[in-house]
């Protein structure tokens, strides 16, 4: 069996990509609703995003602060978690303790068949 | 138009420092991995850095703050949107695409799909884009050193080319880099001193800088408010989602993920980049409204027709104004930053083409992958030359007078619809198959710059607003739907199942297990 198809069933794999995507998903549709609704209101809510919180600051202008902002919370939080969660089960489902998490192996889908592995499925 | 020399000096010395790097980077660059991906030897921060510098253009720089200038606050939407295109990339793309390609975004289609046909697109992807974009900063560098420093249009294009060739040629992936890394630093050095500077006339408070530019603007009522200059509802919509998901599908910020050891570190670099670049954005927004403030409507004649050099003609002002040796010193420097800033993006644009040439047309698709290594790296150099020799005479031909954010929001929008559908659709979308990757390619693309064609800024000359068959000046709302409803539409008419290669995909892709090294 190639190494990835043993990686592949492993418990811990399934795991990464649950986990992996119930931050993903969240993340995306947070992103996109703050975003997305920023760029309706620049197109059809002028006089709002225009009209003034404090002498001048305007709503529009705070809103695009507050998704810089955004960016950088979604994207601090996304290395936080993968440090933590993605990196470790990554590595056990790759069962790289002791080996080398990138085989050495040919250039993607070319001409050698995939390497056969003599160690037992781990599950 | 006179020569200056003060300006001169700073290019002179921006050439100097650069070319040094570049032969400090020949000596490191032989083989396939170094020339494109810098012996995968950087290291997250300075990757980040790089990618900011890549990500940090000219149109950045001078095109953002010129449109804040011409427009208000419309100009600071593109920001906003390009610095929340890095969302999709690091949660889909940055550490997938590491640990699933090689040296360019092909290698991941190619990865699960039949390889000649799926690289033979993604390498016209990556061709269009990067011809766009090429063309604009070319354009920018152009006009910008004539205004500077007082060169013909002609000369400026040249020698920008030139520096370009030297590094690409020379010093590969390694050489950008690191033209990169110090690019960023001079940007975002130059960019902090000017807001200190904007900042500290106005008595360190933003409200005045607003109200002032306010008062100051053509039109008052709607300089703070969005519609300035996007003057349709759905310009605005349609021009943030061009930057919003362009980023994603742009060959020059794709490859700098393959120059880093592992997946791991391709996410960092995205992290340090997104902080760089979201501060480089606010520190943009306060110049570009301080432009305004300090030069007024007499600085629109300065600036220029698309408003590009309201940035250096800011920092004359700050400095001590026209004369003086603060203003004239001030000026020099940033127009050096911009020169820089120009160099080192112009540069990753050629390395990321002849990639896209050598390593995915002739290597893999006219040769099959039977060719000594040596020769790809060699091809590589001729496809750069002939790239960016080709850029020059298309700028040349081209002239100025655009403003450069606006034709770079359409390499973004050619970018988000003809390279992004099938990149996120290879790595998440277990039906799609080798014809949904041609036809979404070939939709986007037609899409994209038909639409292109017909609207305003091409159609009926630079900078109009109406009188084109296709009304808005950008085509994303329209083009990226169309892009992923032909990767759809392939994908459901072709019978190919290609799921267990996107299982092996989703192996590597996920855990790096099997990644290049």
């Amino acid at each position: 069996m190639a190494e990835w198809e043993e990686v592949a069933r492993t418990q811990e794999f399934e795991a990464l990509l649950v986990r992996r995507r119930r931050f993903v998903v969240p993340a995306l549709l947070v992103w996109t609703a703050w975003f997305g609704a920023f760029l309706v209101c620049c197109g059809v809510a002028r006089g709002f995003m225009g009209s003034s919180i404090y002498e001048g600051f305007t709503v529009g202008y705070a809103w695009a602060l507050s998704v810089i902002v955004l960016t950088w919370i979604i994207g601090w939080l996304y290395v936080r978690v993968s440090a933590r969660s993605f990196d470790p089960l990554a590595e056990r489902a790759a069962g790289t303790r002791g080996r080398e998490t990138f085989a050495d192996r040919p250039a993607p889908g070319r001409e050698q068949p995939a390497e056969t592995e003599t160690e037992p499925a781990r599950r | 138009m006179t020569v200056k020399a003060l300006p001169l000096i700073v290019f002179g010395a921006v050439l100097a420092v650069t070319i040094g790097v570049t032969f400090w980077a020949s000596r490191r660059t032989r083989s396939s991995t170094e020339f494109w991906a810098a012996g995968r030897s950087i290291s997250p921060l300075q990757n980040g850095m790089a990618i900011s510098g890549d990500y940090m253009s000219a149109a950045a720089f001078l095109g953002v703050t010129g449109l804040m200038f011409l427009g208000g606050f419309d100009g600071f939407i593109t920001g906003v949107a390009a610095i929340c295109s890095f969302i999709p990339v690091m949660l889909l793309l940055a550490e997938r695409m590491r640990n699933s390609g090689k040296y360019t975004m092909a290698d991941v289609l190619a990865f699960r799909l039949r390889e000649r046909p799926a690289r033979t697109a993604a390498a016209i992807g990556t061709l269009f884009v990067v011809g766009f974009y090429l063309i604009a900063q070319m354009i920018a560098a152009g006009s910008l050193i004539e205004a500077l420093a007082g060169l013909s249009f002609p000369l400026a294009v040249l020698i920008t080319g030139a520096a370009m060739l030297l590094y690409v040629l020379l010093g590969g992936m390694l050489a950008t880099t690191w033209v990169q890394i110090i690019k960023a630093v001079l940007l975002m050095g130059g960019v902090l001193v000017l807001a200190l500077f904007v900042l500290a006339k106005f008595g360190w408070d933003p409200i005045q800088i607003f109200n002032t530019a306010k008062a100051k603007a053509d039109n008052p009522a709607k300089y703070l408010a969005p519609g300035g200059l996007f003057t349709k509802p759905l310009d605005a919509i349609s021009i943030g989602i061009a930057f919003a998901l362009g980023t994603a599908g742009l060959p020059h910020i794709l490859m700098r993920f393959f120059t880093v050891p592992t997946g791991k570190a391709a996410r960092g670099s995205v992290g340090w980049a997104i902080a760089i670049i979201g501060i480089f954005y606010v520190l943009v927004s306060l110049i570009g409204f301080g432009s305004r403030a300090v030069l007024g409507a007499g600085g629109e004649k300065l600036a220029g027709d698309g408003g590009n050099l309201a940035a250096p003609y800011l920092a004359q002002s700050l400095g001590g104004g026209s004369g003086t040796a603060g203003g004239d010193i001030f000026f020099a420097v940033i127009s050096g930053v911009a020169f820089a800033t120009i160099l080192a993006v112009v540069a990753g644009l050629v390395i990321a083409a002849s990639g896209g040439v050598a390593h995915d047309l002739w290597s893999q698709v006219i040769k099959r992958g039977r060719h000594r290594e040596g020769r790809e790296v060699l091809v590589g150099k001729i496809a750069a030359g002939a790239i960016g020799v080709l850029a020059i005479g298309l700028a040349l031909v081209a002239g100025k007078g655009f403003n450069v954010q606006l034709l770079v929001g359409l390499a973004f929008s050619v970018a988000a619809s003809a390279n992004f559908p099938s990149l996120v659709l290879a790595l998440f979308w277990r039906r799609f198959n080798t014809a949904g990757a041609l036809t979404g390619v070939a939709f986007g693309l037609i899409a994209s710059i038909g639409l292109i064609v017909l609207s305003p800024p091409v159609w009926a000359g630079p900078d109009s607003h109406d009188g084109a068959p296709f009304p808005l000046q950008n085509p994303a709302l329209f083009s990226i739907p169309i892009g992923f409803l032909g990767c759809w539409l392939g994908t459901v008419l072709s019978s190919e199942r290609t799921e267990a290669r996107h299982r092996e995909l989703r192996v590597r892709a996920e855990t790096g297990v099997g990644a290049e090294t």
